[in-house]
């Protein structure tokens, strides 16, 4: 008993001091989803073994807030596959600290940060899930477009994420709103609010409620939707009509980061081949030139020139607006 | 015969709680049931109250069988040992329940409250809750509970049991007063014999399931029919034919025939004479000054013996003594298995 | 020789003081200082000053006042279901007579032993939109928002109130019914005029603990409220996602209101019912009496089995392929990789076995140390220890990240350490397993430690050889409730996790979060695994040491 006591009691404090024992111990911030933060920690861990990586998984909008709240503390090193529009909020630039990122010169001046605060290898696109199974069972006909889902037979049958705390729910009202034009697309959200059964916080969520044929359509990511149907739910992505939300994801290096060669190490990685072509597997958008497009992301449907369906975003706008949509939506749709 | 329990069999399981019992109650009459713990006497008093039910036999109240009436509506009053008053009531509430149930007027119910409340002497207590009362106070509450509907039986469990000495008296007193003013049959449940003799008027002995014996409380003092009875029933100097043949056959002149065995005689401490005899066959081994008796135990070609005597004594432990005993004051009794030997 | 005369004594006292002061300092350090924390926290306002402007900056969010009001409702409307139907089964169990009690009372126990999300879980797996029963019947139940998260809650809810009313139940004397029943009064009357007026404080105690417990516990509202959002989701979206921690402590000090009329609630049935303690309570054992025992047994295993069929599901569903399409068996889903893997899960075993290990430790001697005080003092150290069950888990959790996430302090070492949550866990249980611990000593004969002590042994070896043995039931008891509540609790250890640092409970509802139903189901199945394991070799432990007891009797 004294043995297991001792043993505990030595497990206890080295559990306390875990983080600080690794020399190499990096947190990272990030707003990927679950399952491929698994399959790239992996990897990288498997690239960089003396470095110790800890993942926080929140939701975009949560992020944000917790970067900000934690200002006084800050415990992240990097931030890793975040909303770009959330990224060039002034007030988390004043976070960074510019970084020459091995490997990001690649990228069009588009996709990184003048001043090498951030840059954005990948990115990813919004979809509808549709349950093809409860679809047939409601007899409903295919929902093509955004104006689809405001019939009134999809009454309680679509789900959304709330764009004030997923990424992606932003990145569907913002699309609606530049591609429809501001008077029109408020109109357009508030019909479809009138079929909406929830709205969520995560933004796969809704994909994920729609595969278990929870509901039949889940406005939710183009990356759900394709690991849906590779694993066998009868899930169809349609892409709206009238054009497709879409977001980059940025990287960047927090300036109050203890670890800053671990950090820089990690940011380079996710800059080298061997990353991008893992990202490959399972994004929509790579904005490297010259990667080619992944077997699940043909295999769903997805066409290989995506610009044709892409809504035309202006990520600075979208920046620049997105307090005051956020607010607005939240006014008039916040339950 | 008022109410009456015939050839009553009841089971718990393998145990044989009651065998074959029958008794009976007449009108006015104060019945004890007594035996000790695991007698079955309890059991009878729940099985009349209606608590239980009977495996054979009946239950019968002015010749009409009880057993397809229930307990609610047998009428009869039932008091046990842990005062078991309704805890959330007032002392009042508590009396004038049964009342309340019989749907009678509340004026009615709180005259014969105070009426009651007089009777137990417990008048200023009519607003105060069971946990403010004493132990004592809350047994006359749940007597007076019980009385309140005029009950046709009194059953009485052991009422006594929980209380302290002294309360314990002035309450028998009180109880036997009350039963016999009310004039209500009454049955009581006790292991203690002292109540019993103090209350019955019929004493029920029970042993094992039967009844060992029935009769006054003078009867089973002074005949006790067995070893049993006459162990339980105060104490006794019990001593084999054998010993009685050897040493004292003056006192075989009023024993029944049969073998050796099958009986044994009975001397209460009472009826053993001694005086102090330096040639006397037996010695004191000890002496209890109980106030007003003594108590002596001797050592004697009979075994040892108790002698009570009345007050204090002069005789001195070790001294030799000669014993007297009348031959009427010595008591055959049957050596049921049962009995248990000094 | 007088040397040792001298030294013994002094010895005791060393040790009664030591036994004392670290419990003490255990208290003090991570039980009230955190909770003046986040009093003073509510009070202090961004200037540095002293005001009430948290509050009412936290009354005017609108969020605030809607998700106030859906608690409110929500907490009602499961108080007053829970406790109907905890009541049905309560009285089923101690006052009506039918067979199989025994299936009744091992399912009631296994909401307690699962992580407090699995109800709403295995609720969706059921009475989803395309859940087993909509699919079987054809129904189009809807099961998110108010009525699916009022159902999970009050499945989490029915085994306390049937403890706590059941605990009343027993009290209630046979006797005074078979002297109710021979003055003419009928069942009904019976019930109406003795059982209601005895269980009113229980079933008042029942109430407010259920209502607290609904509105603190966000593991259930997290997955099925929808976008129904209550207070304990609004608390967790503020401070864990945008690290309000104003807001966490206004609501955590007004979340303490109805707590402490509880309390108090329960402190006056406590000492009503001491009134009512009699010498010798005759139980009650109800005799068979079809009217009432089979309508009220066909009750019982109704609800408890609505209790089991939710857990099993999620059991169940951990097991199939593509749920709710193809019900092949496998595996793949307990291969969990996201949301940090399984790692959480031997960390949490870790962090509850020592939470047991310590928590038992620091009990014994807390209650070592209280047998050589003074009445009055050990008085005024039984309330404080007494006390933490007063603050509702999520509270404590928000007192603890106000307190430890501050630099201002070297307590400040802790935070997101695994020592921490172990800690949290014990002071979130310590009521409860210091009474049981007390209950132990009160029993324990003065005169064994005495004449122990008159043979020379000192305090030390007379609590090792003499004391603990005799508690030691007492001892296995808490140090398992310690392991197996800290396995699964969710509300108080979810403020403290961190990046580098997961527990199992909230590991369950990342993966749900994140829509991986079937992982967390798998998930909450290993779990359940650990704490049934654990909770039979308790069982084990328990039986092996009464039946050595009373042989050596």
């Amino acid at each position: 008993m004294k043995k297991i006591i001792a043993k505990l009691t030595t497990s206890m404090i080295l559990l306390g001091t875990a983080s600080a024992a690794y020399s190499e111990s990096l947190t990272l911030y990030t707003s990927l989803e679950e399952e491929e933060i698994a399959v790239y920690v992996k990897a990288a861990e498997k690239e960089m073994p003396d470095i110790d990586i800890n993942v926080l998984r929140l939701s975009t909008g949560k992020l944000g807030a917790r970067l900000l709240a934690e200002a006084g503390n800050p415990q992240a090193d990097v931030i890793w596959g975040w909303a770009v529009t959330a990224m060039m909020d002034p007030q988390i630039l004043k976070l960074l600290e510019p970084v020459k990122v091995q490997g990001a010169e690649k990228l069009a001046p588009e996709f990184r940060d003048a001043k090498d605060r951030w840059f954005s290898q990948m990115g990813y696109m919004g979809a509808f899930c549709v349950n093809t199974e409860r679809l047939k069972q409601k007899g409903l006909s295919m929902p093509q477009s955004w104006a689809d889902l405001a019939k009134p037979e999809f009454k309680g049958e679509v789900v959304m994420p709330d764009p004030n705390s997923s990424g992606t729910g932003y990145l569907h009202v913002n699309a609606v709103l530049q591609s429809m034009g501001l008077e029109k697309g408020w109109a357009q959200l508030q019909d479809v609010d009138a079929n909406m059964a929830q709205y969520t916080s995560s933004g796969s969520k809704p994909c994920k409620m729609a595969r278990t044929g929870e509901y039949v359509v889940g406005v939710s990511v183009a990356l759900t939707a394709m690991n849906s149907i590779e694993d066998g739910y009868p899930l169809a992505m349609v892409f709206p009509k009238g054009g497709v939300g879409y977001e980059l994801e940025a990287s960047a290096l927090l300036s109050s980061s203890k670890n800053k060669p671990a950090a820089k190490r990690f940011l380079e990685w996710s800059m080298s081949d061997s990353a991008i072509s893992l990202f490959g597997q399972f994004k929509a958008l790579i904005t490297v030139p010259n990667v080619k497009q992944s077997e699940a992301a043909k295999l769903s449907g997805l066409p290989a020139d995506l610009s044709t369906i892409l809504a035309q975003v202006n990520f600075v706008e979208s920046a620049n607006r997105q307090t005051e949509i956020k607010a607005q939506w939240r006014e008039k749709f916040g339950r | 015969m008022y109410l009456t329990v015939t050839n009553a069999t009841k089971h718990y399981g393998s145990f044989r709680a009651l065998n074959d019992v029958s008794i009976s109650i007449e009108k006015g009459e104060f019945v004890c049931l007594l035996g000790p713990s695991g007698c079955g006497k309890t059991s009878l008093l729940r099985i009349i109250a209606g608590l239980a039910d009977l495996d054979e036999g009946d239950v019968q109240l002015n010749g009409k069988s009880l057993l397809k009436i229930s307990a609610r509506k047998r009428d009869f009053g039932i008091v046990f040992q842990s005062y078991s008053l309704f805890p959330n009531m007032t002392v009042a509430e508590n009396i004038g329940y049964g009342l309340k149930i019989r749907k009678i007027p509340a004026d009615q119910i709180s005259a014969r409250v105070s009426e009651l409340l007089d009777i137990i002497k417990l008048p200023q207590f009519a607003d105060k809750i069971p946990g403010q009362l004493s132990g004592g106070q809350q047994q006359r509450v749940a007597l007076a509970r019980a009385i309140a509907v005029n009950p046709r039986v009194l059953l009485l469990d052991e009422p006594l049991s929980a209380l302290d000495a002294q309360v314990r008296g002035e309450l028998r007193d009180e109880i036997h007063q009350l039963q016999r003013s009310l004039g209500i049959p009454t049955l009581m449940v006790t292991h203690d014999q002292e109540e019993a003799l103090a209350l019955a008027d019929k004493i029920i002995c029970m042993n094992q399931g039967v009844v060992v014996q029935s009769g006054t409380p003078h009867e089973l003092y002074h005949k006790p029919a067995t070893r049993f009875v006459a162990t339980f029933m105060g104490t006794s100097n019990l001593i084999s034919t054998q010993k009685i043949k050897s040493i004292m056959p003056e006192l075989l002149s009023t024993r029944p025939g049969g073998d050796d065995d099958q009986y044994d005689a009975c001397i209460r401490p009472e009826s053993i004479r001694i005086e102090a005899n330096p040639k006397g066959e037996a010695s004191i081994v000890s002496i209890g000054f109980l106030g007003n008796l003594s108590k002596i135990k001797l050592a004697s070609p009979l075994g040892n013996l108790i002698v009570e005597v009345h007050g204090a004594t002069d005789l001195k432990e070790k001294q030799k003594v000669s014993l007297d005993i009348a031959p009427a004051d010595c008591i055959w009794v049957e050596n049921d298995v049962a009995g248990i030997a000094e | 020789m007088s040397s040792v005369f001298t030294r013994r004594p002094d010895g005791d006292k060393l040790l009664t003081i030591a036994c004392l002061v670290i419990p003490l300092i255990g208290l003090t350090l991570f039980f009230l200082y955190p909770m003046f924390t986040v009093f003073m926290r509510s009070i202090t306002l961004a200037d540095g000053g002293l005001g009430l402007q948290n509050y009412t900056d936290t009354l005017a969010s609108s969020g605030f006042w809607r998700a106030t009001r859906h608690s409110m409702l929500m907490g009602f409307t499961t108080m007053i279901i829970s406790v109907f139907l905890g009541f049905i089964i309560a009285h089923g169990l101690h006052r009506c007579s039918f067979r199989g009690k025994w299936i009744i009372r091992s399912i009631i126990i296994m909401p307690l032993l699962a992580p407090s999300l699995i109800q709403a879980l295995g609720l969706i797996f059921l009475l989803g939109r395309n859940g087993v029963i909509n699919r079987v019947f054809g129904l189009e139940l809807d099961i998110y928002g108010f009525w699916g998260l009022t159902l999970a809650n009050t499945l989490y809810a029915i085994p306390q109130v049937v403890m706590i009313i059941g605990a009343s139940l027993v009290l209630l004397d046979a006797r005074v019914y078979e002297a109710a029943e021979m003055m003419g009064a009928k069942p009904t009357r019976q019930f109406r005029d003795l059982t209601l007026p005895a269980i009113f404080f229980a079933l008042l105690n029942a109430g407010f603990v259920v209502f607290i417990v609904t509105i603190t516990d966000f593991g259930n509202a997290a997955v099925i409220a929808g976008d129904y959002s209550v207070l304990a989701t609004e608390i967790y979206t503020q401070v864990v996602g945008l690290r309000n921690f104003n807001m966490g402590a206004v609501v955590g000090i007004m979340l303490l209101l109805p707590t402490v009329v509880s309390y108090y609630i329960e402190r006056k049935a406590m000492a009503r019912q001491k009134g009512q303690l009699n010498t010798n309570i005759q139980p009650f054992v109800p005799s068979f009496m079809a009217s009432r025992d089979i309508p009220m047994a066909g009750v019982c295993f109704f609800i408890v089995g609505m209790i089991l069929a939710v857990i099993a599901i999620v059991i169940y569903a951990s097991f199939v392929k593509l749920w709710p399409y193809n019900f092949d068996f496998t595996l793949k889903h307990f291969d969990i990789t996201t949301a940090g893997g399984y790692s959480s899960l031997w960390i949490t075993i870790g962090i509850s076995l020592a939470a047991a290990v310590g928590g038992t430790l620091l009990i014994f001697m807390l209650n070592l140390g209280l047998l050589r005080l003074p009445a009055a003092i050990s008085q005024t150290i039984q309330v404080l220890a007494a006390m933490p069950a007063a603050v509702p888990g999520i509270v404590l959790g928000l007192a603890y990240i106000l307190t430890f996430n501050s630099t201002s302090t070297p307590l400040y070492m802790l935070y997101g350490t695994a020592t921490l949550i172990a800690v949290i866990n014990f002071y979130h249980y310590h009521t409860q397993a210091f009474l049981t611990v007390m209950t132990g000593f009160r029993q324990f004969p003065k005169a064994l430690e005495e004449a122990s002590g008159s043979l020379g042994a000192g305090l030390g070896s007379t609590a090792i050889n003499v004391i603990a043995p005799f508690v030691s039931p007492m001892l296995v008891a808490v140090f398992f409730f310690l392991f197996m509540r800290s396995m699964v609790t969710l509300s108080a250890v979810v403020f403290l996790t961190t990046p580098q640092l997961n527990v199992a409970a909230v590991t369950i509802m990342r993966l749900d979060d994140a829509g991986l139903t079937s992982q967390a189901a798998a998930f909450s199945t290993c779990v359940m695994a650990v704490v049934a394991l654990a909770l039979g070799i308790m069982k084990l432990i328990l039986s092996i040491q009464s039946k050595r007891s009373t042989g050596s009797a």
